[in-house]
């Protein structure tokens, strides 16, 4: 495919002429960059797998006693590339499982959430999920939190 | 169609890193290494910066893994957190001078100079001019030269048309020109 240039079509030979000069000066990596890099990763997927279980350990944790204490809401979690979710109906644990949802449906998705009673809970969940919400404006994150709180609250 | 097998082996490579496969990170680090590497350095002062940015960056996308299997262009997405990346180390480094000692880089000598042949020494010079330009300009430049993008590519990491990156371009290539006319420094 040939790429549309725009004013590069009309470079003139001396810029075409720097244009070379500055390509043949591209710099390489040494080598060793490469197990350096991969080991540093390596590192990094094993640090974020415990802690995405131990969230996860704890998101469950929350939900057990949101089931005790009856709390109607909804927790979710993802660990890695898998999305868990756990409801708590009426006192019922319906779940976990496997959510998959798109972003827009999983912004709605957290503004229902129900993460206790009151501000507590809201900060709980709101810590469980931390990490989850980095992708979302304080403002939104602040909104979303609230609108918990409101639910837990209302008891809706 | 050639570029249709990219984007399937892209998206296949997305879907890989969001599960956190290793060998999708090693697969990633031979497909880009050298280019990231290479934006990294015209955007670091120094070799050792630039390894860090590009560690960074693969550290990045290890955290932000559960959003890549969603991303449309894989590529435009990674040089975009390099760039980011680049910029934040920078910061740092810059506020980190700021509050060391005047008297210590003052006092602190020259690192000791490489053995440079007469192309080297225009490259250097070369390197130093490119550092004053303008940060769009500079991207641009660091983003066609070393990342080997498209300017409908670069458009993509800077959020701006593929005419507006081609145009930065250029006006990037004219003051490099001017300003190394100015030196005196002469065409290998």
């Amino acid at each position: 495919m040939i790429e549309h240039q725009g004013p590069r079509d009309e470079l003139p030979d001396e810029l075409r002429d720097l244009e070379t000069e500055l390509r043949a000066g591209r710099p390489q990596p040494r080598l060793e960059l490469r197990g350096i890099v991969l080991d540093a990763t390596r590192r990094e997927l094993a640090r974020e797998r415990r802690v995405s279980w131990a969230r996860f350990a704890a998101a469950a944790a929350l939900v057990l006693w949101g089931s005790v204490h009856g709390i109607r809401g909804l927790v979710s979690m993802e660990s890695g590339s898998h999305r868990f979710g756990a409801g708590v109906m009426g006192g019922q644990i319906a779940g976990p499982s496997n959510v998959a949802a798109p972003d827009e449906t999983r912004l709605r998705e957290i503004a229902e959430i129900t993460p206790g009673e009151g501000p507590l809970g809201a900060a709980a969940l709101a810590w469980l999920l931390e990490d989850r919400f980095e992708w979302m404006s304080q403002a939104r994150r602040r909104a979303a939190i609230e609108r918990g709180s409101v639910l837990a609250r209302s008891g809706s | 169609m050639a570029d249709g097998d990219a984007t399937r082996r892209a998206a296949g490579l997305a879907r890989r890193l969001a599960a956190g496969d290793e060998n999708a990170f090693a697969e990633l680090y031979d497909l880009l290494g050298s280019r990231l590497y290479a934006v990294a350095r015209s955007l670091s002062r120094r070799p050792a910066d630039a390894e860090d940015v590009v560690q960074d960056t693969f550290l990045a996308l290890v955290r932000s893994r559960s959003h890549m299997a969603e991303v449309r262009d894989l590529e435009a997405y990674i040089f975009a957190a390099l760039r980011r990346t680049a910029i934040r180390r920078a910061q740092w480094i810059a506020r980190r001078e700021a509050t060391s000692t005047k008297e210590l880089t003052e006092s602190t000598p020259e690192a000791p100079s490489e053995v440079r042949l007469p192309d080297d020494e225009r490259l250097e010079i070369i390197e130093r001019l490119r550092r004053r330009l303008p940060e769009d300009q500079r991207d641009v430049l660091a983003l066609k030269i070393e990342g080997e993008m498209t300017f409908a590519e670069i458009g993509s990491v800077l959020d701006v048309s593929a005419n507006t990156a081609a145009s930065r371009y250029r006006y990037a290539l004219e003051k490099l020109r001017a300003a190394l006319a100015r030196t005196g420094s002469k065409e290998p």
